[in-house]
């Protein structure tokens, strides 16, 4: 899995490219706390290159909507079918704005 | 029929075991989706017994899948890890506030949901802990 962080009018998009799961999920946490750490509360992850996410990419960005919800948000673009099952089937799909475009996303917040 | 596969307990090998297990599913003749549920089913499994039987420390799990082509497909993962209480899991607490949301719990819970037959035995003398999980197919051949 490779990430790419970039910033577009204050908002920080974190693409991923690549299958999150346990083995790789550690490094979208350390990305995204990183960005928390650094006061960043608008965060985009853009998983339009993203083929899977396990349990362990759900915690990264349940953990990170946590820390910036109240002032900030964590949004979602480009959620596979794989994706958006798992999200539902865990409940998260109501506590992640998702979007098929990163340009809405961004003007979202 | 049967395959088997043995596989260090790491976080790197995960996605070996669900690729395998999505591959059982495609031979027992599951639709794309339940086939993503098998292979998300199998990378939690597989991801507890490293975290949590194991705690990150040297072990092997034995994964076993019986399949039964348009009927089901069971699978079978044997560790030698600390067992655990399935029960004492708390679940994610869907519908709750987000700052009372646990993070943990995740895994077990896309176990029960995708799969219909969940069971665990632990402590089996001279096996250790055994998981048993089944997939029935909707329409039956």
């Amino acid at each position: 899995m490779q990430l790419k962080v970039k910033q577009l009018k204050h908002v920080d998009i974190v693409s991923v490219d690549g299958r999150v799961d346990s083995m790789t999920a550690p490094e979208l946490d350390t990305a995204l706390k990183g960005l928390v750490e650094k006061g960043r509360r608008k965060i985009v992850i853009d998983l339009s290159k993203c083929q899977y996410v396990s349990s362990a990419g759900l915690r990264a960005m349940l953990s990170a909507l946590k820390q910036v919800k109240g002032g900030g948000n964590l949004v979602l673009v480009g959620a596979s079918p794989q994706i958006r099952e798992t999200l539902q089937l865990v409940g998260f799909h109501t506590l992640f704005t998702q979007f098929d475009d990163i340009l809405d996303a961004v003007d979202s917040f | 029929m049967m395959r088997h596969l043995e596989m260090a307990a790491e976080a790197g090998n995960v996605r070996y075991a669900a690729q395998f297990a999505r591959a059982c599913a495609e031979a027992a003749g599951f639709d794309d989706r339940a086939a993503r549920q098998v292979e998300l089913a199998m990378d939690e499994a597989c991801a507890n017994i490293v975290d949590h039987a194991y705690h990150g420390s040297p072990g092997s799990i034995t994964l076993s899948a019986n399949i039964e082509p348009g009927q089901k497909l069971t699978f079978v993962l044997i560790d030698r890890g600390r067992p655990f209480d399935p029960d004492n899991i708390q679940k994610p607490a869907q519908g709750k506030a987000l700052d009372e949301l646990p993070v943990g719990g995740l895994g077990l819970f896309i176990i029960r949901q995708t799969m219909d037959d969940v069971r665990f035995e632990f402590d089996i003398p001279g096996v250790g802990n055994r998981l048993t999980m089944t997939k029935e197919m909707r329409n039956k051949a």
